[in-house]
């Protein structure tokens, strides 16, 4: 490990002091290309946070750049102020978490035996599997099924029925493919159980594609609102994403159902702010989360890598 | 494990209790308690989920419950695509867990949900007598059609009605023009449309908003919101053309507006505006927020916008909102002039299920409701604390006079705090989500901006005051009984052959229609091809015949 | 071994396969109150509805140019990106550029509509202030017409999609061996011909795989963003399948035809299957990394 260190080292000194007017020029262009995207990205982004503080008519009449016009904090404080917002964060967190683990469980358990080269009636299982990908029954059946599953109304309709991601699946074998044979026939040799073999080699290595498998589960589970949507008439359970699409919708412009302008007004003011807010409010925690799970999982890929 | 079996045992014995109340009995018509037995009787309903109120804490719930001894259980369609929720669930068979369901739908959607069999026919209670609050209203109110005007062809009335008669909402296409520039230029607010296309050219070519240039104002730019649409508003001054299926009658027969000469002409006259640059085609694509960034800077760019009402460009004192002052509509080289009217709709809303326990009992509560006591509670809340009556508000503050208090031209009853209902989360009432008859509370409240010390701000130009006189303008062009088309109530089979064609045939039409307008490709140049199109790809006879028949039914003398 | 499939695969014969039943709906004329068995049956007639509608060929060209578009510009973007900024040296600034990048993947639709509306509004957008410091007069707007609209909605695409998108390439790059570079250097590589001749062959399954679930839905254009983006000026372009299904299936207004928007929906299915066979097939041609 401590060799691979110095090559790592060596290679950034030798970058540094060899570099040609071509990489130079190279570098220059990427770097160029990078920055205007970034700014590209960065703007409107930054101007979405500077409205969610910004005040409502300004918002409204597009005044709002990149910082808050009229700072205030009534966008946000009008999101907190519904009932079970919180209980909502936390029914999204646990969907979030358990519903993870239990993707990442049934998506490895399901790769590792996919990406074997010798494995007998693997193609069937392959086309069994890609085929829910193009048919499916539709709503409908899908709904009716959990009736009778006893599963409507229950934190298991917000996990089961998207427990594998077809896609992800595929992803994850071909990384899995990935990992060289001959580790594979080096355990085989010494006596290692394909189970050992999955817990010790495969899931080790594949630290990568989990990183990515957890952050497509978990960003899906946490922007989830389908499941919740069709499956749930118990708003104790309501995740996040459905409460506050409920608060956007109350405070819209539902003009046929007003019967004086002022009211109009009102709610239509806080409309604009709340747009604003909600996003903040609803992708901040996994947007604070990631760079950190990133972090983690990064360490493991280079560790691996060199172990590798 | 104990506590196990004892949930268990909680849980066999609850629907034993629920069976057990059942026992009881229900009272006569229009006498309250309406269920009599010892414990009071579960109704299950299914009802959108409102943000904003708690919904088992609730006063109005409360009121409910003890007035007729029952208990509510509620369970919650999602407030968003709630529509499309419900469909679903009728889809899957899935009502069979409720009594009531708590969900405004129109008397055609109300009635393909009850051929789909998720819905029963109350029209039995309503002939037994037991709708004692729903036949009240009637009496009291013949000309609102309120019971008819949710009963289908075949006499089925899907449950107790919902009905909000807002005049500013069935004449919402207004235009409002700005004064400021009337008066830079010197011209008169315009009420013919060639008064109104001088109007027009003499804000694009001069100096409309005084800045120097003569080139940076917008003439006429407006939104697609609610209200907007450049195109209602104007081709009314040549032919009458309502909402939606642009239905009306021709010397007795229904037809539609897209088939009239006078139609066409106004798409000619619309295109001549834009191609003169008076209008600007951003019109159709523009919502309200987009049209808000553009007409409510302090450039002071734009001339003309149409609208229901100003309120999305700022607060009523806003003097930005208060260049913009109505016009009445148009008349016409023809003399034409009407406004684009529909009708208010009545909504069914209280609807029982097939499945429910105790139908009869379920109705009547939801007759109960259908009461000005009820929508005052349900709506507005409780009295003192959400509002009040007016002599009360007024011994309570002796600064206040009946003049500060806004009201429409009725007599000033109720006094209602401007801001209660729309920002806070409540258990005071259900919003709007109940079957309810306003009656003539929407005429009677005054709504008032007060500190909670009694010290009322009065707005001189009160946008409702506004409001209402507009919409006197309006509801003065109005089309007579000889033109309009009153809604109608189809058959099962007649909805279907309409499913087929009706939303298409509108979709094409409005597309054309803009296309043509602003310059693009389009079957309206060529008008053989438009109307062969419509009677041949889009089903406009077969929509035409059974629009007669279905008005020969309702409406023949 | 196979032991490892039990689970997965009972999930996926219940949760997937035991629904499918519902799809004979298409040949029925549904009603709720028969039950999915007891409806009438019809043969092929929402099909052959389908195909007469005056609607068919418009929403199907629709549907497919759009997903060409996007697959032609969306396709390409993220793989790029991924490869420049795997190439970049300092890690804060790669750091940041990766957390930026993809957070736009987080605003709604609505949201992003609502944005695209205000940067291209021809009076006030900020596209229309920045050229006017130029001196340039912006013109176009975004939202009138057919072409305008298929650019607005691709390129905006990229602008959300693109860090996103790179995620998995990121993570097949980070997967390559940094010896392999090592070796190269000492051999003289530059840079760019590192990137060409060791980072993109390390990452040609991953692109292999992912273009060809690309081609499984082809014809399944998401509906949100195509539905607030349409108005009557480029419905022409705007109308596709999704967007037409949910007007005749959800909507209580057109009838809820639940027959007819299953049929329709089959009708994608079988295409995408067509799709995505023949370019599975190309695939194990070319180089034998198909995925069966």
């Amino acid at each position: 490990m401590s060799i691979a260190k110095v090559g790592v080292s060596r290679l950034k000194r030798k970058n540094k002091i060899g570099i040609t007017t071509g990489e130079k020029v190279y570098y220059f262009v990427v770097n160029l290309c990078l920055a205007v995207f970034f700014l590209l990205i960065l703007g409107p982004l930054i101007n979405i946070v500077a409205s969610s503080f910004s005040d409502s008519d300004a918002v409204g009449k597009g005044k709002v750049l990149l910082w808050p016009v009229r700072p205030t904090l009534e966008g946000y404080a009008a999101v907190f102020s519904y009932k079970g917002i919180w209980r909502s964060y936390a029914m999204t967190t646990f969907y979030t978490v358990a519903g993870t683990l239990l993707n990442l469980a049934f998506t490895l358990s399901a790769a590792y035996p996919l990406a074997r080269r010798n494995l007998p009636l693997k193609k069937p299982v392959v086309m069994l599997f890609m085929f829910t990908m193009l048919f499916a029954g539709g709503m409908i059946p899908g709904y009716i099924l959990l009736k009778n599953l006893n599963m409507l109304n229950t934190v298991w309709c917000m996990i089961l029925p998207g427990l594998i991601s077809v896609y992800n699946l595929i992803v994850c074998r071909t990384f899995i493919q990935g990992i060289p044979t001959d580790i594979e026939e080096a355990a085989k040799i010494d006596g290692c159980s394909d189970i050992r073999y999955f817990f010790s080699i495969v899931l080790p290595l594949s630290k990568t594609v989990i990183a990515v498998l957890a952050l497509y589960y978990a960003v899906g589970h946490w922007n989830d609102y389908f499941s919740a949507w069709l499956y749930l008439t118990d708003s104790k359970l309501y995740p996040l994403q459905l409460i506050l699409r409920t608060i956007l919708i109350q405070n819209s412009f539902d003009p046929e159902s007003v019967t004086t302008e002022e009211n109009i007004l009102g709610n239509k003011s806080l409309q604009d702010l709340l747009k604003y807010a909600l996003i903040i409010v609803s992708s901040a925690p996994i947007l604070i989360a990631y760079p950190f799970a990133k972090k983690y999982f990064m360490k493991g890929v280079m560790v691996g890598s060199v172990k590798g | 494990m104990k506590k196990l079996a004892l949930l268990l045992v909680v849980a066999l014995v609850l629907p034993l209790f629920a069976a057990f109340a059942e026992g009881g009995d229900l009272s006569e018509p229009g006498v309250l308690p309406i269920w009599t037995g010892s414990e009071p009787a579960v109704i299950r309903v299914l009802t959108p989920e409102n943000a904003k109120v708690i919904w088992e804490d609730n006063e109005y719930t409360k009121w409910i419950e003890e007035s007729c001894n029952v208990k509510l259980e509620f369970s919650f369609l999602p407030a968003t695509d709630t529509a499309a929720k419900f469909a679903a669930m009728v889809a899957a068979d899935e009502l069979k867990d409720f009594d009531v369901i708590n969900y405004q739908l129109s008397l055609t959607n109300a009635k393909m949900y009850a051929d789909q069999g998720a819905i029963r026919d109350v029209s039995d209670f309503f002939a037994e007598g037991l709708a004692v609050n729903c036949d009240a209203a009637v009496a009291k109110h013949p000309e609102q059609y309120l019971i008819s005007s949710i009963t289908t062809a075949e006499g089925e009335i899907f449950g107790v009605p919902k009905i909000q008669i807002a005049p500013q909402n069935e004449t919402k296409y207004k235009m409002w023009i700005n004064q400021g520039w009337l008066d830079n230029l010197g011209l008169e607010l315009p009420t013919t449309i060639d008064e109104f296309y001088e109007m027009l050219v003499a804000f694009r070519d001069e100096d409309a908003n005084g800045n120097g240039d003569t080139a940076d104002e917008i003439p006429f730019i407006t939104s697609t919101g609610f209200g907007g649409t450049a195109t209602k508003f104007l081709t009314n001054a040549f032919v009458f053309e309502g909402d939606n299926d642009m239905f009306l009658l021709v010397d007795g027969e229904v037809s539609v507006s897209y088939i009239q000469d006078g139609w066409f002409e106004a798409c000619d006259f619309l295109k001549k505006l834009c191609d003169e640059g008076l209008l600007a085609k951003d019109s159709f694509t523009y919502n309200n927020d987009a049209l808000k960034a553009v007409a409510c800077v302090e450039e002071d760019l734009v001339g003309v916008v149409t609208n229901s009402s100003c309120a999305f460009m700022g607060v009523a004192t806003d003097p930005i909102r208060l260049r913009y002052v109505p016009i009445a509509p148009l008349t016409g080289p023809e003399g034409v002039c009407y406004s684009a009217y529909a009708a208010s709709a009545t909504q069914t809303c209280w609807m029982v299920t097939p499945w429910a326990n105790n139908p009869e009992l379920c109705f009547r509560v939801g007759d109960f409701q259908f009461t000005e006591e009820g929508y005052l509670r349900g709506r507005y809340g409780i009295e003192p604390d959400n509002w009040m009556y007016v002599d009360d508000y007024m011994a309570l503050y002796p600064n206040v006079t009946l003049e500060l208090l806004i009201a429409g031209d009725h007599e000033k009853k109720y006094v209602m705090w401007n801001d209660i209902r729309d920002q806070t989360v409540n258990n005071l009432y259900w919003y709007e989500h109940m079957p309810y008859y306003a009656g003539d509370v929407d005429f009677e409240n005054c709504y008032v901006a007060d500190d909670g010390e009694g010290n009322v701000t009065n707005f001189e130009n009160n946008a409702t005051v506004r409001q209402n006189t507009i919409t006197g303008y309006y509801q003065a062009v109005k089309p007579g009984a000889d033109v309009y088309v009153p809604a109608l109530a189809y058959s099962t089979e007649e909805l279907a052959v309409l499913a087929e064609y009706q939303t298409t045939i509108r979709t094409y039409v409005n597309e054309q229609r803009t296309k043509y307008i602003i310059g693009d490709e389009s079957d309206l140049a060529d008008r053989d091809l438009f109307m062969k199109q419509l009677y041949e790809s889009f089903g406009l006879q077969e929509i035409l015949d059974i629009a007669n028949a279905a008005y020969a039914r309702q409406y023949a003398k | 071994m196979y032991l490892f499939l039990l689970l997965p695969v009972v999930w996926l014969l219940i949760f997937k396969y035991w629904p499918m039943y519902g799809a004979i709906i298409a040949f029925k004329n549904y009603r709720p109150a028969d039950g999915i068995f007891g409806s009438e049956f019809v043969g092929l007639y929402n099909f052959q509805k389908f195909f007469k509608s005056v609607y068919f060929e418009r929403t199907v060209v629709n549907t497919l140019a759009l997903s060409l578009y996007s697959l032609v510009v969306g396709f390409p973007i993220p793989i790029i990106f991924a490869l420049l900024l795997n190439s970049v040296r300092s890690k804060t600034w790669r750091g940041w550029i990766e957390n930026v990048t993809y957070m736009p993947h987080f605003i709604s639709t609505v949201v992003m509509v609502g944005i695209m509306m205000r940067v291209f509004d021809v009076y006030t957008g900020l596209v229309h202030n920045v050229l006017e410091i130029f001196g340039i007069r912006w013109t176009t707007d975004m939202f009138i017409g057919d072409k305008n609209f298929r650019n607005l909605y691709i390129w905006s695409g990229v602008w959300q999609g693109t860090g996103w998108g790179s995620i998995i390439y990121m993570a097949a790059l980070s997967a390559v061996d940094p010896q392999l570079h090592e070796a190269a250097i000492v051999d003289g590589a530059s840079r760019w011909k590192r990137v060409w001749n060791i980072d993109l062959p390390a990452i040609i399954p991953t692109i292999t795989i992912t273009l060809i679930l690309r081609f499984g839905s082809i014809m399944s254009i998401g509906f949100d963003k195509v539905f607030l983006m349409q108005n009557d000026t480029n419905i022409a372009a705007a109308e596709v399948i999704s967007t037409y299904v949910y007007k005749v299936g959800l909507k209580a207004d057109s009838g809820m035809q639940f027959s007819y928007s299953t049929a329709i929906n089959m009708f994608n299915s079988i295409i995408n299957l067509i799709a995505i066979s023949t370019v599975n097939a190309i695939s194990n041609r070319i180089n034998g990394s198909g995925m069966w």
